[in-house]
């Protein structure tokens, strides 16, 4: 057991490090050079030669790249091109707001995908199933900030329900910051809930044809504690995986919910950094967005290997 | 991992009869084929011109779908951002097929260090959103129509890649392929007569998901204001211009949505026959 689990922290290690250089190389592939693009085209060219030498970017390569990767690793993304803040400071100011969008997004998506997904599975082929995946084909097909926008207009605009956009923190007022996260949340939920409902049916009807299922049908057992007992004890391994195969997906999705609703989290700098070509800025998001993906799937395999035996020989 | 991977790996739908499935979804993408290449010749409008008399103006015998902030007639907007989208997803597919597929079959076959130094260069990918992976290209070359096919073909080769590599590497060693070698065929003759034809359905199967990623992302990204820009149009900078007005003309925002539903969910039917027909092992569970 222990085994598995530091050969699976393992495996992350050359993907952390393959990220940090894709990040790394990211801003030195840009057309131009970094110091004319922070100050401008006609620049003093003494000051230039300064920041140069400042920024260490007459070092050779890995020299740079050790030295900021030592940097990173203590928390120093450097500073914004746009706003000359530091940008760790800006990105540990959003974070709360990504985050609790995320996690009010996903309890939405699973609220409504695992039971939609775990009843498909169970009665694979009824009209209930057929209902379903209908709906699924088409919430795959709905673009996430379309169906935000039209929620906006319904539950905001027509009907007065809740408000509309905007962003209060949670230890201000909490009632508010609630009310203001339902739409968005709801919108992140709608928009992964067809994924998970897939991955769930798909996981439920793959575990179906094990031989400890048909065991328990042979025994007599009624379908409904066949289900209960046997097909979702085993589902569930396969089901941690799926979710956290979702939160790329999830994260990519708040890029765009946070835009729509004036949610101040990390998703706005992603266009506002690309815009305003603020490289340091869209460096420090991949290699964030990254690392979140990363630990999640480890720690959800980890939990696999906990709950499945058989995961843990592979 | 993203969408990509999620739904390439996991379509399925039940068994149910197939040919409601053609009608709906050939259907729907016949229909929005006349639009984008019919509409604008039966409108009569060019779909830059602007009219400042009528601006807003609700649906009506002359703009059968209203027009927009500056008077631009927005049916025949429409078709034509249409066809920049198709082209865009179009365009995207084939360029993440032509780096894939060779790339799969590649390391696929030859296995060994080719085929380990590829595939962790596939997981990293896994590890960042498609859509972070493509703003991030945008970033470096600006936004506009080519930059956005570029961003979304590099963006989607990985998925793709990783899925050629295993369906290869599940026929590789099979007896027919032992056979062409034991009479002597060389490496490229299997690769090419005997494994590709193999693998076909599944790559027409796995373009068509992909082409509709392509357009759902194409407008995503014109959303954000990352994809091509006015006066142009296209589905994603439509969506791009109407949050502008939103509150007050919310009309706009809601019309500017509906082709893409549709051709994707056309897209996604389609690819759902496709694997029923050509696939039957990855076919409905």
């Amino acid at each position: 057991m222990v085994q598995y689990i530091a050969r699976r922290l393992l495996l992350a290690v050359p993907l952390l490090f393959g990220l940090s250089i894709l990040a790394f190389a990211y801003v030195r592939v840009i057309p131009g050079d970094p110091v004319t693009a922070m100050l401008g085209v006609n620049s003093d060219p003494e000051l230039v030669a300064r920041l140069r030498d400042q920024l260490g970017l007459d070092e050779p390569w890995y020299q740079q790249y050790l030295s900021w990767l030592g940097n990173v690793l203590t928390g120093d993304f450097g500073l914004s091109y746009r706003s000359r803040m530091p940008v760790s400071d800006i990105l540990v100011d959003r974070i709360p707001a990504t985050l609790e969008l995320a996690l009010g997004g996903l309890l939405v998506g699973l609220l409504i995908a695992i039971p939609a997904g775990l009843y498909a599975g169970f009665r694979r082929g009824s009209r209930a199933d057929n209902v379903i995946t209908g709906a699924t084909l088409v919430g795959l097909a709905t673009p996430g900030f379309w169906l935000g926008t039209l929620l906006m207009l319904l539950l905001a605009l027509q009907l007065g329900w809740l408000p509309s956009q905007g962003y209060v923190p949670f230890d201000v007022d909490p009632a508010q910051n609630l009310r203001l996260l339902v739409l968005p949340a709801l919108t992140l939920g709608l928009a992964i809930a067809p994924y998970l409902a897939r991955l769930t049916r798909t996981a439920v009807v793959e575990t179906g044809g094990e031989p400890s299922v048909a065991y328990a049908r042979a025994q007599g057992l009624p379908e409904r504690t066949v289900a209960r007992t046997v097909v979702l004890r085993i589902s569930i391994p396969s089901l941690i995986v799926a979710v956290a195969l979702t939160v790329g997906f999830l994260l990519a999705g708040s890029i765009i919910v946070e835009e729509l609703f004036n949610w101040p989290g990390m998703g706005r700098l992603v266009a506002a950094g690309v815009s305003e070509r603020d490289y340091p800025m869209i460096q420090a998001l991949m290699l964030i967005y990254g690392v979140i993906f990363i630990v999640v799937n480890v720690i959800a395999e980890v939990l696999q290997g906990l709950m499945d035996p058989r995961v843990r020989l592979t | 991992m993203s969408a990509v991977a999620v739904v390439a790996a996991t379509t399925d739908g039940p068994r149910v009869k197939r040919g409601w499935k053609v009608i709906v979804g050939g259907g729907l993408l016949g229909f929005l084929a006349l639009f984008m290449l019919v509409g604008p010749l039966i409108s009569g409008y060019d779909p830059n011109a602007t009219d400042l008399d009528a601006r807003f103006a609700g649906p009506s015998a002359q703009h059968w779908l209203g027009t927009d902030d500056l008077g631009r007639d927005l049916f025949t907007r429409m078709a034509v951002g249409g066809r920049m989208t198709m082209l865009i997803a179009l365009g995207a597919v084939a360029l993440a097929s032509a780096i894939a597929i060779p790339l799969g079959l590649l390391t696929g076959y030859l296995g060994g260090w080719v085929d380990l130094a590829v595939m962790r260069v596939v997981d990293l990918f896994f590890a960042i959103p498609t859509l972070l992976v493509a703003i991030g290209i945008v970033g470096l070359f600006g936004p506009s129509f080519s930059t956005t096919l570029l961003a979304l073909g590099l963006a989607f080769w990985p998925f793709y890649a990783r899925l050629v590599r295993s369906a290869v590497v599940g026929v590789r060693d099979l007896a027919y392929t032992d056979a062409a070698r034991v009479i002597g065929a060389g490496r490229w003759r299997i690769i090419r007569k005997e494994i590709l034809p193999a693998l076909l359905p599944l790559l027409i199967v796995q373009t068509t998901v992909l082409l509709g990623f392509a357009v759902l992302d194409e407008a995503g990204l014109g959303f954000l204001g990352l994809g091509v820009q006015p006066p142009d149009a296209s589905w994603g900078s439509l969506l791009a211009q109407s949050r502008g007005f939103v509150l007050s003309h919310p009309w706009i925002g809601v019309i500017a949505g509906v082709p893409i539903l549709l051709v994707v969910l056309g897209i996604n039917i389609m690819a759902d026959v496709l694997r029923d027909r050509l696939d039957p092992q990855g076919a409905s569970t």
